[in-house]
């Protein structure tokens, strides 16, 4: 098991739903969703649950990015991503 | 058949072939792949505000210590107000902000062949001997006062040979192929290098990134 950072693109337009269908299946995989734009997510997922997210009809690709930590906003990047990562995360769940 | 010539057998040259193949087959995919989605990461586009302005200035409050009887006094609190002011938007694209695809690699490819061969043979020769003797004698007299004597004697003998040969050959084999996949840092040719110019500072400020 690894868990990677994946890019996820959208197929069509943005619309709220398909980003919520998409959110929500990232979700039921185990993943979490570090940022949402206009034109896909930044999630982070096992790579053994990949398959079931590039399945959904709405997702066009899905490929896996790095961090490059000399990008113009990579700390601003990094601190949105630990925010998100924050909101999904319960720590007391984790310890038990 | 030698195990010499069982080795040779094998055919090396056609499976390092269809495994080479595979893997540039399989390399190239994964390159078409990173590539699309370095595409992808170009165009998402998104609005970066570098800075974020809190003024915070004092403003002294006038409390009433009841509020029902303004005859009991009042003490001044301090106060704050804060004013926000965003600096300029810029922007930005995932790829520029610092979000790169990740580029795999194949580094290491194995084939692995294992034969177990096993030839048994097995010999047995014997030899079944048996010897029959048998003798009859006879002793008369007859009528005329003559005395008649027989001796009838046989021998008998049984040679049986036998030889058996057993020749057994068995040969099992199995192969492994396996494979390393690494992520590397991406082609030094397919990631352009990042230079930004803030022309809002004075002197503008350059950043560049790659």
């Amino acid at each position: 098991m690894a868990t990677q950072m994946y890019f996820v693109a959208f197929r069509n337009q943005f619309s709220q739903q398909t980003s919520h269908e998409i959110q929500q299946l990232v979700h039921d995989c185990g993943g979490f969703i570090l940022m949402v734009t206009r034109t896909g997510q930044v999630v982070v997922l096992d790579d053994s649950q990949a398959p079931f997210i590039t399945k959904h009809p709405s997702v066009k690709s899905m490929g896996g990015v790095t961090l490059n930590p000399r990008g113009a906003a990579a700390e601003r990047l990094q601190r949105v991503f630990a925010e998100n990562l924050s909101k999904q995360i319960d720590l007391n769940t984790m310890r038990r | 058949m030698s195990i010499g010539a069982d080795l040779l057998a094998v055919p090396f040259g056609d499976m390092i072939l269809s495994m080479a193949t595979a893997i540039a087959q399989s390399q190239k995919e994964l390159d078409k792949s990173s590539l699309v989605t370095l595409k992808e990461l170009a165009g998402t586009h998104f609005k970066f505000i570098e800075n974020i302005t809190e003024v915070l200035t004092p403003r002294p409050t006038t409390v009433l210590l009841d509020p029902n009887d303004p005859l009991k006094g009042s003490v001044i609190v301090t106060g704050v107000d804060v004013k926000t002011t965003p600096g300029p938007e810029i922007d930005l694209t995932l790829l520029q902000a610092g979000l790169t695809p990740t580029f795999y690699q194949f580094t290491e490819s194995k084939i692995e062949i294992k034969i177990a061969l096993s030839v048994t043979t097995e010999a047995s020769f014997g030899i079944n001997v048996s010897h029959d003797f048998s003798m009859d004698q006879n002793v008369g007299f007859d009528d005329g006062s003559g005395f008649t004597y027989s001796r009838a004697t046989t021998w008998a003998s049984h040679v049986d040979a036998s030889y058996a040969s057993k020749y057994s050959y068995s040969a099992d084999g199995s192969s492994l192929l396996s494979t390393t996949l690494r992520p590397t840092p991406p082609p030094q040719r397919v990631m352009p290098r990042f230079i930004s110019v803030n022309a809002f500072f004075n002197p503008p400020q350059v950043n560049i990134s790659q």
